[in-house]
C-alpha cells in the first residue's frame, strides 16, 4: 500500500469463483515448486566496478573487503599527485599505479566512494561529478557519524545511493548488492 | 524394461541434462498462434524444458519468448503492460523488448547504458502454420524452420489443439507410437468417432487383435509398420513414422483428414500433446473442423479458458462404468485422447521403467527408445547433429494400405511415406 492511495474510489474486479486453478495460474505459479523452474541463464552483464577508498580509514575497511571474490571490482585509494587541475584528482590502484580519476572511471558502469572522515570532501566531489558527466551509478558510503556531515554534503549532489552507515559491514552487502 | 540410468537419461529435460540439450537443438511447438491473437494483446506463461517463460505479442507484431521474470527483483513479467513496443514490469517500470533485451529503467539516466547491462533469456518465437514454435537451443546452431506438412499446407487444410498432459513426455509419446492397444482401448470410437468412423480400415483393426510389428530404421527416427491379416494372401498395413525427438504421425483412416502429435516437456512431469489434423490435399469440411473443436477423434474437451481437458485427473476422467458396460467406450473413459491420457497419467509422473515386461508388439517402443539414448550419447559424445533436424527428415506421411503378404512395407510404401504436394495420402 502506498501513501497517494486513493482507497474507495475505485472498482474492485468482480470475484470470479469459478476460474480453475491451473499450472500457469498464480496460485501454481507462485509455490516454491513452480519457483525451481526459473531460468538458469544469467540476466545481466557483468558490471565495471570502481570502489574508491578517500582516506585511511576508508582504506582500511576496504582492504578487508578487497579479499573476497568479487566480479571484476577494482579497489582504489587517493592519489598524492601534485600539479594537477583543480578539477581532477589521481586514484592509485592495487598494484600500485597511479591514474587520473578522469581514466580510471572511463568505461565503469558503478562507482563506489567510501569514507570515514570528511577529510577527502573536496576529491569526493570532484569523483562524483566526473562520475556523473559519464553516467556512470554513484554511490557513497559514509562510516564517520557527525564527522562525516561535510563528506556527505559533498557526495549529496551526484550519488544516487548515499548511506551513512553505523559500521563497516555496509560496505561487503552494498557491493555484493551491486553485483560490484 | 529400463535401467533406472537410461530412464533418468530418457526422461528428464532440464537445461543442464543430455536430453534437455537434445530437446533444444529442435524447433518445438511452444504455443498456439490463436493464443496471442493481435498486437500488444495479454502475455501469456510458458513454461518449456522446465523454464519459466513468458510470450508476447509487441505493439509492431513481433512474438518475443522471454525469462518469465524481471531482472530487478523476480517479479514475473505476467502481470506486466504489453505497450509501447515491449514488456513494461509494474512494479518499478523496466521494461523489456522481445529479445529480453531490457530498454528502459526509469530510475537511472537513459545516458547512464544501466539497461543495457540487464537481458533477459529470450527465445526466437516463429509463426509457421498455426503454432508459435521455439529454438531453445545455441543462436549459432539454429536449425532452419520446420517443414512438418500439416503445418506448411494452407490454413483451411489444417487444425491444431494442445492439451496439458500431467506425467512424463516420453511415456505420452509412447503411446503415440503403439499402435497395438488401438484394437483394445479406442475399439469403441472406431464405430462413433466422426473423424475414425467409416472407413474401411477399421473393420481390419477390429477383425485382428494381434497386429506384428516390423520397424525399420528412418533418416529422422522410424518407420513403425503394423501389420494384420486382410483378404487371402494380403495384410493390412499400418505405418506410423517417428521422427526424433516426439513427433508421430497416426495412420489415416479412409478420407478423414490425417492426425498426429508432438509431445514437448514443459517439466518432467507434464508435457503439452500437442495434436493436429490436416488434409493434403483439401480444405477441411466445416463438419470435420467442427468435430476437432468439440473433441473428436484426437483432439478433446477443455475446462472452459483453458488448456487442461475437461476430464482429468481431478474428476476420474469423468469415469462411466455403465458406458463401458455397454460397450460405447472400452475404458469407460470418452474421447480417444482421454483414453489415452488418463492412461498415461495412470502410470505416475514419470513410469518406472525397470519394473515393465515389454513384449512383442512393444517393439517399436523399444526402439525408439534406442535411438534416442544413440543420438543423446552421439551428441554429448562428439556433437552429432540428431535425426530429425534436417528438414528432408520432416517431410514424412503415415500411410495405411493392403499389400500383398510377400511384399515388404517400407519398399512397398517408398512413395506413399514422403510429403508428395497435392497427392493425397495412401489410406484404407
Amino acid at each position: 500500500m502506498h501513501d497517494d492511495d486513493d482507497l474507495g474510489r475505485h472498482p474492485e474486479p468482480a470475484p470470479t469463483f469459478d476460474r480453475p486453478t491451473l499450472a500457469s495460474s498464480c496460485a501454481r505459479a507462485a509455490t516454491a515448486a513452480e519457483l525451481r523452474y526459473r531460468v538458469p541463464y544469467p540476466n545481466s552483464l557483468p558490471r565495471v566496478s570502481r570502489i574508491v577508498a578517500l582516506d585511511p580509514g576508508a582504506a582500511a575497511v576496504m582492504a578487508a573487503t578487497r579479499e573476497e571474490p568479487w566480479k571484476g571490482a577494482r579497489f582504489l585509494s587517493l592519489g598524492r599527485q601534485p600539479d594537477i587541475s583543480p578539477n581532477e584528482v589521481t586514484l592509485v590502484g592495487p598494484e600500485g599505479g597511479e591514474r587520473l580519476a578522469s581514466e580510471e572511471l572511463d568505461g565503469a558502469d558503478l562507482v563506489v566512494m567510501v569514507a570515514t572522515s570528511s577529510a577527502a570532501a573536496r576529491e569526493a566531489e570532484i569523483i562524483g561529478r566526473l562520475a556523473r558527466e559519464r553516467s556512470v551509478m554513484t554511490a557513497g558510503i559514509v562510516v564517520a557519524g557527525r564527522d562525516g556531515d561535510d563528506v556527505v554534503a559533498a557526495m549529496r549532489p551526484t550519488c544516487s545511493v548515499l548511506v551513512m552507515a553505523a559500521d563497516a559491514d555496509y560496505l561487503p552487502a552494498m557491493l555484493t548488492a551491486l553485483r560490484a | 524394461m529400463l535401467t533406472r540410468e537410461v530412464n533418468d537419461l530418457l526422461t528428464q529435460t532440464g537445461s543442464d541434462t543430455p536430453m534437455g540439450k537434445m530437446f533444444r537443438s529442435y524447433w518445438i511447438p511452444a504455443l498456439l498462434a490463436r493464443e496471442l491473437p493481435e498486437d500488444d494483446c495479454p502475455p501469456v506463461r510458458v513454461k518449456l524444458l522446465g523454464e519459466r517463460l513468458l510470450a508476447f505479442r509487441d505493439s509492431d507484431g513481433r512474438y518475443g519468448l522471454i525469462d518469465e521474470f524481471c531482472a530487478h527483483r523476480g517479479v514475473s513479467l505476467w502481470f506486466g503492460r504489453n505497450e509501447e513496443g515491449g514488456i513494461r514490469c509494474p512494479y518499478h517500470g523496466w521494461k523489456y523488448d522481445v529479445t529480453g533485451q531490457c530498454v528502459e529503467v526509469p530510475s537511472e539516466p537513459a545516458e547512464s547504458g544501466f539497461c543495457q547491462k540487464i537481458k533477459l533469456t529470450g527465445y526466437p518465437l516463429v509463426k509457421v502454420g498455426d503454432i508459435l514454435w521455439t529454438h531453445m537451443g545455441d543462436k549459432e546452431n539454429r536449425p532452419p524452420l520446420p517443414s512438418w506438412e500439416f503445418c506448411n499446407v494452407p490454413d483451411e487444410q489444417t487444425y491444431t489443439s494442445k492439451r496439458w498432459q500431467e506425467c512424463n513426455w516420453l511415456q505420452a509419446m509412447e503411446g503415440g507410437i503403439d499402435s497395438s492397444h488401438v484394437s483394445f482401448l479406442h475399439s469403441g470410437a472406431l464405430k462413433t468417432d466422426p473423424l475414425f468412423k467409416g472407413a474401411k480400415g477399421n473393420q481390419y483393426n477390429q477383425q485382428d487383435k494381434k497386429p506384428v510389428f516390423e520397424v525399420v530404421d528412418a533418416p529422422g527416427g522410424l518407420f513403425i509398420g503394423a501389420r494384420r491379416n486382410a483378404e487371402d494372401g494380403h495384410y493390412y498395413w499400418r505405418i506410423t513414422p517417428w521422427v526424433m525427438p516426439s513427433f508421430t504421425m497416426v495412420p489415416p483412416r479412409g478420407d478423414h483428414p490425417v492426425h498426429g502429435h508432438f509431445w514437448i516437456p514443459i517439466d518432467d512431469e507434464n508435457c503439452w500433446a500437442w495434436s493436429f489434423d490436416y488434409h493434403p490435399t483439401r480444405p477441411l469440411t466445416h463438419e470435420e473442423r467442427q468435430a476437432m473443436i468439440d473433441g473428436y477423434g484426437v483432439h478433446n474437451q477443455y475446462v472452459p479458458g483453458t488448456f487442461r481437458p475437461r476430464q482429468n485427473k481431478d474428476n476420474d476422467y469423468l469415469m462411466d462404468r455403465e458406458a463401458q458396460k455397454r460397450g460405447e467406450t472400452y475404458s469407460g473413459v470418452w474421447g480417444i485422447a482421454m483414453q489415452d491420457a488418463s492412461l498415461q497419467e495412470s502410470m505416475g509422473p514419470v513410469v518406472d521403467r525397470t519394473k515393465e515386461n515389454l513384449v512383442s508388439t512393444d517393439n517399436g517402443i523399444i526402439m525408439a527408445r534406442h535411438r534416442l539414448k544413440r543420438a543423446v550419447q552421439a551428441m554429448m559424445k562428439s556433437g552429432a547433429t540428431p535425426p530429425g533436424i534436417d528438414p528432408e527428415h520432416q517431410k514424412v506421411r503415415s500411410v495405411s494400405k493392403v499389400l500383398p503378404k510377400d511384399e515388404p512395407f517400407v519398399e512397398a510404401c517408398k512413395e506413399d511415406l514422403r510429403v508428395r504436394p497435392g497427392v493425397k495420402q495412401t489410406s484404407v
